[in-house]
């Protein structure tokens, strides 16, 4: 999954054919430079992460035509994201040709281009996501340009701060950072004048494929293809040295040797941490020993707070991966392994092979440039509330020790004092539900994802009925953790889509659901409740789900439950219901 | 024509146009070839100048008219070899 392939590789994936069972992604690609080998290259690497893209290539430059007409090929295609490439080489070349008054306002222009295909795009439930601009550097006025508010510099970077603004602004609205890329790379290795004055290439051959894994990434990211943790080695990794020999004083942090390599590496991974990557220590050592730097050393960035799973033994790593998984329940395809001991990282890749597990550099003070550049945490949404998963993690484990005291499963259940909040979809929860459907793999019936204007026309829909549902226990707060979006047909009560967080299993939580949504269907007068099983690569955990809280078989993967048959479960959740937000 | 250059210069093509069966004339056009169109062509430009450590400028890729003229350019521009 590292390792870039070649652009001639990747065109060759895009051609290969068995597309049929692999999940799709639905894009259009609208360019005002010759875009077929990025096409190309973007199906490739859509296929080479697993996945199929169903891509409409827009016409040459024919980019408002295709979205501002209602008409037009690109209407009947129905993308789920519209991609936008204008270079800006195009934008350079015709930048001489107008007034100084035009020029100061070009990127003024730019920006309501961007926002009137944007409202377009938007308005038929599309996602928008466009690349910004690499500066080609003009050396018009020397570096004196900054100063100039109609310098083609001054232009080009209000243009991406402009984009940067619109997608803040919206969330449907996504850019492509291509000036990042450049910047890393060097204007050489993404531009090649011959190619562009010959065939209109504003992208070399050889810069495609990493755009392509970018953008690629970004669209699996909407399908829930994404990284959510990253599990640690200690001695070597975070610090230089191994605490139990050379001592707490002794390790390499902060001033000490290559402590600075260390140290910013833990920094950043603690900003990975506060955005929601959950993080692991998987460490051959003493627990006391694993802990002491966390505990006492004054230089330490990360602290065990910030640590979800600590697992410190002398057993192999392989087992402890699998019990911080029991733990986290996140796929083994959305972790990342890091540790500097090549012998571990082949352990872990033989014994995961979804999982990704860098090849760390030998020189720890490469750690941080070569982890950016593999550009792993691609993700679809962020919300405030991902800060606190960390957290959430951590009760966790102590569910999980409390577990251990209970031998009776009920008395267990009990004990945690379990409360349920059930609510409609309301404003306040729409981007956590919109997430949740994004993120939802395994326990997931129907794997139906929605963005957060989709989950706000659910909300206000008559043929809709939507469930949230938080769990509080004694240890914590469990936030949502089961979503439920119901239509209203004409005999039955449908279950489009019915989510659930994998921490949670085995608490009774699918029963209260179920009592939930029998309690709906009774409300609406309808005596019939339809569950559809979707199966797709990760959801297998529910394949007899349906079966198992009483339905019966209609067809293959389709389910029936008659109301009157129905006798609620008993389960050890309290639940109040909430119609509306109360006020805080 | 080294031979040498010749099969680089196949294997490129190849590589390229993902054919590992192609065979190269000195009359070879695009016309002769399967999948080498205009999108192609700038693959196997770039493919060329990494592989031979040459570089073309605007005017000789649009004027090259068969592969062996390409074959006298790379040969021409590593110093006759």
């Amino acid at each position: 999954m590292i390792a870039i392939p070649e652009i001639a590789a990747l065109l060759k994936l895009a051609r290969q054919p068995g597309t049929e069972g692999i999940p799709a992604v639905k894009a259009a690609l609208l360019a005002d430079t010759a875009s077929q080998l990025l096409a190309g290259a973007l199906k490739g690497y859509v296929r080479h992460l697993g996945l199929h893209l169903d891509l409409f290539e827009g016409e040459f430059d024919q980019i408002e035509m295709a979205v501002l007409d209602p008409a037009s090929a690109l209407h009947a295609f129905r993308p789920e994201t519209v991609i936008v490439y204008l270079a800006a080489e195009r934008m350079a070349g015709k930048f001489g040709t107008l007034s100084v008054a035009e020029r100061s306002g070009f990127a003024e222009e730019f920006r309501e281009r961007a926002r009137r295909l944007h409202e377009a795009l938007s308005a038929r439930g599309y996602q928008t996501l466009f690349f910004n601009l690499a500066d080609p550097g003009d050396g018009v006025f020397g570096n004196y340009g900054s100063k100039v508010a109609w310098s083609l510099q001054s232009q080009i970077r209000q243009c991406n701060l402009e984009l940067m603004r619109l997608a803040q602004e919206a969330s449907d609205f996504h850019v492509y950072d291509l000036a990042a890329l450049q910047a890393a790379m060097g204007r050489a290795a993404l531009f090649d004048p011959k190619l562009y004055v010959t065939s209109k290439f504003a992208l070399t051959p050889g810069i495609l494929p990493l755009v392509a894994r970018d953008v690629a990434q970004m669209l699996a990211a909407r399908k829930g293809m994404f990284r959510k943790c990253v599990i640690l080695d200690l001695d070597n990794t975070l610090w230089g040295g191994v605490v139990a020999d050379d001592g707490l004083d002794r390790i390499q942090i902060g001033e000490l040797g290559l402590g600075p390599a260390f140290t910013a590496f833990q920094s950043w991974l603690k900003q990975l941490r506060d955005r929601g990557i959950v993080l692991a220590v998987c460490s051959k050592n003493d627990d006391a020993n694993a802990r002491e730097p966390f505990l006492k050393h004054p230089d330490m960035v990360l602290r065990l707070e910030d640590i979800a799973v600590f697992v410190a033994n002398w057993e192999d790593k392989a087992n402890n991966i699998r019990r911080i998984k029991s733990v986290i329940d996140i796929d083994f395809g959305a972790m990342v392994f890091l540790d500097d001991n090549p012998a571990e990282r082949h352990l872990v890749r033989e014994s995961f092979p979804t999982m990704t597990v860098p090849e760390l550099p030998e020189d720890p003070s490469e750690y941080v440039s070569y982890l950016v550049g593999l550009n792993l945490f691609e993700t679809p949404i962020y919300t405030a509330q991902d800060a606190q998963r960390t957290n959430e993690y951590q009760v966790e484990a102590k569910r999980h020790a409390e577990r251990e005291k209970f031998v009776d499963l009920k008395e267990f259940l009990r004990s945690l004092e379990m409360r349920a909040v059930v609510r409609p979809f309301l404003p306040f929860n729409f981007p956590r539900v919109a997430q949740l459907t994004q993120r939802s793999n395994q326990f997931n019936l129907r794997t139906v994802r929605y963005t957060e204007k989709q989950i706000e026309f659910l909300a206000s829909s008559a043929a809709h009925a939507t469930l949230a549902f938080e769990l509080k226990d004694r240890f914590g707060d469990n936030g949502l953790i089961s979503v439920v979006i119901l239509e209203i047909q004409e005999e039955a009560l449908f279950i489009d889509t019915w989510l659930m967080s994998c921490r949670v299993l085995g608490r009774g939580v699918e029963q209260l659901v179920l009592n939930t949504i029998v309690e709906k269907a009774r409300s609406f007068g309808i005596k019939r409740i339809r569950g559809e099983y979707l199966p797709t690569a990760k959801n297998g955990m529910v394949k007899e789900h349906y079966a198992k809280l009483g339905f019966k078989r209609e067809r293959e993967n389709l389910w029936v439950l008659e109301v009157s048959d129905y006798v609620d479960f008993p389960v050890h959740i309290e639940k109040g219901e909430v119609e509306e937000v109360a006020s805080v | 024509m080294s031979d040498e250059l010749w099969r680089d210069l196949t294997e490129v093509f190849r590589t390229s146009l993902d054919n590992e069966d192609l065979t190269l004339a000195e009359t070879t056009t695009a016309d002769d070839v399967e999948g080498w169109d205009s999108i192609t062509h700038v693959l196997i430009m770039v493919a060329v100048e990494k592989k031979f450590r040459v570089k073309f400028t605007a005017a000789e890729i649009q004027r090259l008219e068969n592969v062996g003229q390409l074959a006298a350019l790379i040969r021409s521009k590593r110093g006759g070899v």
